[in-house]
């Protein structure tokens, strides 16, 4: 990502400015900030949800920013999304909701009548019982608990297969312990399939937990970029703007 | 502690109050003004029921049973139910997909397709079915076919905008993952919009049935087929005996489709609620 601009339609100043970072794969990197400092919009960004005013963005040898239409639907399948509000299909079972993850790839026809190769549905009930789902794949979505319905969330997104993890706030609707064991997750299985992901994470000492790498944002610029051990609390208190440590 | 200075507040309070006072004295004086324009009578109200009933007793009743057994007016009955049928699920498949172009959070096209399906909805509704059945008879003569193109639209225009105003309320966040996971635009509308909104197109489609079917009884009026016909040609003839059994039989066949509407809507609903407490 280089020199990253973004500003919303009719806004007067840009949420993301000059934004560069990379990742390398397998790389678990957290991303860290003030609510409103732009670090769901970088994430959106990324998978272009939201339009970059300026800048590059790089998958592999793609450029992402120039993408259109079908090509930019296909760099899209190469990132998985996760989100803090799980997203998910509410009436639909957990297996159709993971199938989902790849209606994209399918034909017209094939996506219409959900008709998915018996491998394919092997694969996604498989993923499901790794996250420990497997007696729930007929289970509807509404009937879940929250950190169930963040862990179906999850393997919609993996079973995209994708290079890359875009991971927004997957813990802020979690009480603590299961919000601890879904980043487990999130981890353990993003290094399992050689993945890279981004995470956007409000719980400083969470992030400082599962990731080898801090990004912080301030009112959409990078101001720290680099390991948890350099980030001392000082550094910390400028990134949230408090000047009381008891806050952080 | 700081005393509160209620002095404003009343004075807002007041104000309010005369505010609403002086409305509704303008809407009682734009009632007035307007029957006044009207010329209306309000003095014969009072002999409205005695020369209804004069007019019932001694008119229609009793009314000619007989007429409506007949082969050939069953026939048309037969005709009415089929044209409300062909017009009701051809117009609702069309107002779906117009639905989806013309919803402002959903459109495949958001300017030109939103815009084109917007006129059709709108064109559609803006025109009485009858006017529609009136304009379908010039072009394509009496019969059937008028009547079923003037229901058609008449679907279009009343389930199209019910549809887009439900696909407008439905939750982004499983249309935005759809859209992250690199899907389509129609896969995005069928996986994440129409499971959003299917309860609400099934109770809507219900209740078009039923507008269709009430408006398929009189179409024939103008020649656009159906039974609506004969109580055209009853009426022309003063045969009130045969217009009143011709009405009641109206009367009782919207209400048969309606209690067939609320069972189904009923069960329906049934199942959703279940599915709640199953949560």
């Amino acid at each position: 990502m280089e020199n990253l601009h973004v500003r919303y339609p009719g806004a007067t100043e840009d949420v993301l400015r000059g934004v560069r970072l990379s990742l390398a794969p397998r790389e678990f990197v957290a991303v860290i900030g003030a609510s409103g400092s732009g670090k769901s919009t970088l994430l959106r960004a990324i998978n272009r949800l939201v339009e970059p005013s300026a800048g590059s963005i790089r998958l592999g040898d793609i450029e992402v920013t120039t993408l259109r239409g079908r090509t930019l639907r296909q760099c899209r399948r190469r990132m998985g999304m996760i989100f803090q509000e799980f997203n998910l299909i509410e009436r639909y079972r957990v297996l159709d909701n993971v199938l989902l993850g790849r209606v994209g790839s399918q034909s017209a026809l094939r996506a219409l009548f959900a008709m998915y190769p018996a491998a394919m549905i092997g694969e996604a009930a498989s993923l499901l019982d790794r996250v420990g789902l497997g007696e729930f794949l007929d289970q509807r979505v509404d009937a879940l608990s929250g950190g169930q319905r963040q862990r179906v969330g999850i393997c919609r997104a993996l079973f995209q297969s994708p290079e890359l993890l875009l991971v927004d706030e997957p813990t802020s609707s979690l009480d603590p312990r299961i919000a601890n064991d879904i980043m487990e997750l999130i981890r353990d299985l993003a290094l399992e399939s050689g993945v890279a992901a981004i995470c956007n994470i409000h719980d400083v000492a969470l992030a400082r937990r599962f990731a080898s790498r801090v990004i912080a944002l301030r009112e959409g610029v990078v101001v720290y970029d680099g390991p948890f051990d350099a980030l001392d609390e000082t550094a910390l208190g400028g990134i949230y703007a408090v000047t009381d440590r008891s806050q952080l | 502690m700081n005393r509160i200075d209620v002095a404003p507040i009343l004075y807002r309070r007041r104000r309010r109050l005369v505010l609403r006072f002086v409305l509704l004295l303008a809407l009682g004086a734009g009632l007035w003004l307007t029957l006044q324009y009207l010329n209306v009578r309000l003095e014969r109200f009072a002999t409205l029921f005695d020369r209804l009933g004069i007019l019932l007793t001694e008119r229609y009743y009793p009314p000619d049973f007989e007429y409506i057994l007949r082969p050939r007016f069953l026939q048309s009955v037969l005709e009415t139910i089929h044209m409300a049928l062909v017009a009701t699920l051809v117009g609702l498949l069309l107002a779906v997909p117009l639905a989806w172009f013309a919803a402002f959070n959903a459109s495949p096209l958001p300017r030109a397709g939103q815009a084109a399906a917007r006129v059709v909805i709108t064109g559609a509704r803006a025109i009485h079915e009858m006017i529609w059945a009136i304009v379908f008879i010039m072009v394509l003569g009496y019969g059937v076919l008028a009547g079923v193109l003037a229901l058609t639209l008449g679907c279009i225009g009343f389930a199209g905008k019910l549809f887009a105003e439900e696909i407008e309320s439905i939750d982004d966040a499983p249309v935005e993952a759809m859209r992250a996971s690199g899907a389509g635009s129609q896969a995005v509308f069928f996986f994440g919009v129409l499971p959003q909104v299917r309860t609400a197109f099934i109770g809507i489609s219900i209740y078009t049935w039923d507008v269709v079917f009430r408006s398929a009884t009189v179409v024939g009026f103008f020649g656009a087929g159906g039974m609506g016909w004969y109580l055209r040609r009853t009426a022309d003839q003063l045969q009130s005996d045969r217009v009143a059994a011709i009405i009641l039989l109206i009367a009782a066949l919207v209400v048969i489709s309606e209690l067939v509407s609320h069972h189904a809507r009923t069960a329906l609903e049934g199942r959703s609620g279940q599915r709640v407490l199953e949560r």
